[in-house]
């Protein structure tokens, strides 16, 4: 069931997201990718709300989270997504251009799952997001939610 | 009564012999000598009481008879038989030492014992006179004070031995001086020049008991002299004794004392038990500005200020129990207003009820310390500013490293992912020129994302809070030796590790220091064949501190920039000889420094190169092989 369900990256970088994207592809997964650009956007998503109140239903099978976003932050997200007592299932992986030990503390926690920095060198990024994206959608296995089950927030 | 009769004339001593028979039994023992040198012999066995002495002898004549009697035996009276008619001969025994005579033949037994009696009476008296004389003058003599006897015109008629010596006079000239001439007796000059009587400035002195005036010697030397005189009473006419002494040592004392009191740079006073001054030096005057006069004419505790009262008080009660004071601090005022601080030490004199005390200005140095003291508080004000400015920087700079680790990072790694999927995507289109472009810009992008994490870690090392532990180095080179293991597989490298100390450091950032100074000797020694590394320990250590070295005989470098070698991104070889960055050796540099460390390189071009550092070795009671590793300071990492 879990080769259907969604990968988000949530990243205000579209060049970023590009890269991700051709990363992911480059693993031939067959996980629908959804990419958002920034933390509002993501907990909107999650939530169902403003343009996602008719999303299709599911947790994504991962969330890759920028932290550096204009708007909402990706430690903000990640606070609200592991405080959450049914969201907080859903893998989360930070993914961050930096590697700052107060993000990285802060990061661990608020109940990252992984933390990534992104490699400068494209063949390392590559190697980073097939990782973390295989290990999280294909081979991980998560508890059996239904999104449904949340009243609406 | 023992009589001793010298007659040599049987019928005379006979005739007197008859007469005493009349006298009470046992009122006379009669003995009789008839010649001089028997007599003597007689008197010195016998002791009489009375010798009756005729002059014409058989062995001595005339008065040369009692004469030599009265030298051999002075204690005994003698009186002389005379002849009828010979009175004026009898006057001249009498005056030359006889207690009396007797007439022969005119006497009956009654005016015998009679002139007897009053003979041994007299002499009696005259012996306790010449006694008492003689102990009075024996107490004159002895006396170091000069004593003289004058009479009313002052004229000296008596003088002691230490007048003498006083006045530097033999007593034969010192009768004829004048007490006027001897000593500066006030007044005495003009009344003798008016040859008027001096009694009456005799007199005058006589009434003040002791004056002090100045003597003067023989040879006209004046020296300061106490007198007193007075009159003796009965004396006609009137006479006075004199009193003299000389006060030369005492003078001397005195105004050495005063010298000194009056020298003081300190403030010096007798202070008595009323609550006033007594007595105060001149430093009073220079410190305080009042007169002594302003000063003694009322209390001292009103020139002393009025916060400082209350203690002030409580010390003074404490020195009328007869405490000693030290180190008492308090502000007197001065007549301009102003208050000057004191430092006191005070004996007191119960007994006479005063106060003997001296005090040193300290007003100047009550100033430096108040000066001091504003100082530093300000400096401390300022230190604190600093602190807190530096806080301020420090968190700035590390938001500012935040961000460029953050918005210069992404840049590069979208040039190097777009190249690199620009490769992938014209892959076998481009041709090699192009294709040599690339990789470029990608080796480009990713020398420049390097530089940035090296200066991000260079700038955290400063900021980061070391834990000093003590670390086993011995375990730390080969940790690190380990981690070079990719970059020294296919070399041949001697390596000559010497056994290390531990020391006091942070294990985390100390293994940087040895991975950048190992690392940099494999990496300049990546062109020798065979390369020798050696790391161990020089001494002696400067400080007390382990002096460690890292040598290689790889490139080396010209000593001539040795200078250049610690700085920031200051490379003496091109990155086509050996790649670095140039920031390795600040880091280490800075490292070392922050351990309270040194670090310094000797090299030669083509040579080799030796890398110093300096740590604080582990104190031998904390040292010990269990002690010497640390627990990792990073944190847990996916």
């Amino acid at each position: 069931m879990s080769s259907l369900r969604r990968i988000l990256i949530v990243d205000d970088s579209p060049r970023d997201t590009e890269m991700a994207l051709e990363a992911l592809s480059s693993y031939k997964l067959v996980n629908e990718i959804v990419c958002l650009r920034d933390g509002a956007e993501a907990l909107d998503y999650i939530y169902h709300r403003e343009q996602f109140a008719s999303r299709p239903e599911g947790l994504p099978a991962v969330i890759l989270l920028d932290l550096k976003m204009p708007r909402v932050d990706g430690l903000e997200v990640l606070r609200q997504i592991k405080s959450d007592p049914v969201m907080k299932a859903i893998p989360v992986v930070v993914m961050t251009s930096s590697r700052e030990e107060q993000d990285l503390v802060r990061s661990y926690e608020l109940g990252v799952n992984s933390y990534v920095v992104k490699p400068v060198n494209f063949k390392e990024f590559v190697e980073a997001i097939k990782l973390v994206g295989a290990f999280w959608a294909v081979l991980n296995e998560p508890p059996l939610i239904k999104d449904e089950a949340i009243p609406p927030v | 009564m023992k009589l001793l009769l010298v007659e040599d004339n049987p019928a005379e001593a006979r005739i007197i012999r008859e007469l005493l028979k009349e006298a009470p039994p046992g009122a006379v023992e009669l003995h009789v000598a008839n010649r001089l040198s028997a007599a003597l012999d007689e008197i010195r066995q016998d002791r009489p009481d009375i010798v009756m002495l005729d002059l014409g002898l058989p062995d001595s004549q005339g008065l040369a008879t009692l004469q030599r009697a009265l030298a051999a035996f002075p204690m005994v009276p003698f009186v002389v038989l005379t002849g009828l008619n010979d009175e004026n001969f009898a006057f001249e025994a009498v005056r030359a030492g006889a207690q009396d005579y007797l007439v022969k033949g005119r006497s009956d037994c009654d005016g015998l014992i009679r002139t007897a009696h009053y003979a041994i009476e007299r002499h009696r008296n005259r012996r306790e006179l010449e006694e008492s004389d003689s102990r009075k003058s024996a107490i004159l003599e002895s006396v170091l004070d000069a004593i003289l006897v004058c009479d009313g015109q002052g004229r000296i008629i008596e003088a002691n031995p230490a007048a003498l010596r006083v006045f530097g006079q033999t007593a034969e000239n010192i009768v004829e001086k004048k007490l006027a001439e001897l000593v500066d007796l006030p007044g005495a000059t003009e009344r003798a020049a008016k040859a008027q009587d001096i009694a009456p400035v005799i007199e005058a002195i006589e009434s003040r008991q002791r004056v002090e005036l100045a003597g003067r010697r023989y040879d006209g030397r004046e020296f300061p002299a106490e007198l007193a005189i007075s009159r003796i009473a009965k004396a006609v006419p009137p006479a006075f004794t004199c009193w003299i002494c000389d006060i030369t040592g005492r003078k001397q004392a005195e105004s050495e004392r005063d010298r000194f009191f009056t020298l003081s740079l300190d403030l010096l006073c007798i202070a008595s038990a009323d609550g006033y001054f007594h007595r105060l030096n001149p430093a009073f005057e220079r410190t305080l500005g009042f007169t002594v006069d302003e000063l003694l004419a009322r209390p001292f505790m009103d020139f002393v200020h009025p916060d400082d009262r209350p203690a002030t008080l409580a010390v003074v009660a404490s020195l009328a129990k007869g405490e000693k004071l030290v180190n008492f601090e308090n502000r007197y005022r001065c007549k301009d207003g102003s208050y000057r601080w004191l430092l006191w030490t005070c004996v007191p004199d119960p007994r006479e009820g005063l106060l003997y005390a001296s005090a040193h200005d300290i007003t100047e140095r009550r100033n430096n310390e108040a000066e001091i003291r504003e100082l530093n508080a300000s400096l401390e004000r300022r230190v604190e500013e600093r602190t807190e400015q530096l806080a301020l920087a420090n968190k700035e700079l590390e938001s500012f490293s935040y961000s460029v680790s953050h918005d210069l990072r992404a840049p590069l790694r979208h040039i190097h992912g777009y190249v690199e999927m620009l490769t992938t995507a014209t892959e076998g289109q481009l041709a090699d020129k192009p294709r040599r472009y690339l990789k470029i810009i990608a080796d480009a992008s990713q020398e420049m994302g390097r530089l940035i994490d090296d200066l991000l870690a260079f700038s955290r090392m400063s900021r980061v809070d070391l834990q000093e532990k003590p670390c086993g180095l011995d375990g730390l080179v080969q940790e690190t030796i380990r981690s070079l293991e990719m970059a020294t597989k296919d070399r041949k490298i001697d390596w000559k590790i010497a056994p290390l100390p531990a020391v006091l450091g942070d294990a985390a950032t100390l293994r940087q220091v040895l991975a950048n100074l190992i690392g940099n000797a494999v990496k300049y020694t990546a062109k020798r064949e065979r390369a020798v590394i050696e790391i161990g320990r020089a001494d002696p250590g400067d400080n007390g501190c382990a002096t460690l070295f890292v040598r290689d005989n790889g490139a080396g470098f010209d000593m001539k920039y040795v200078k250049k070698l610690f700085g920031v991104f200051q490379r003496l070889h091109r990155s086509d000889e050996f790649e670095g960055t140039g920031i390795g050796l600040a880091t280490v540099q800075r490292i070392i420094a922050r351990h309270g460390g040194r670090v310094w390189a000797e090299g030669e071009a083509g040579v080799g190169a030796t890398f110093y550092f300096t740590l604080k070795p582990v104190p031998s009671t904390a040292a010990g092989p269990a002690s010497a590793r640390p627990a990792d300071q990073s944190t847990a990492r996916p």
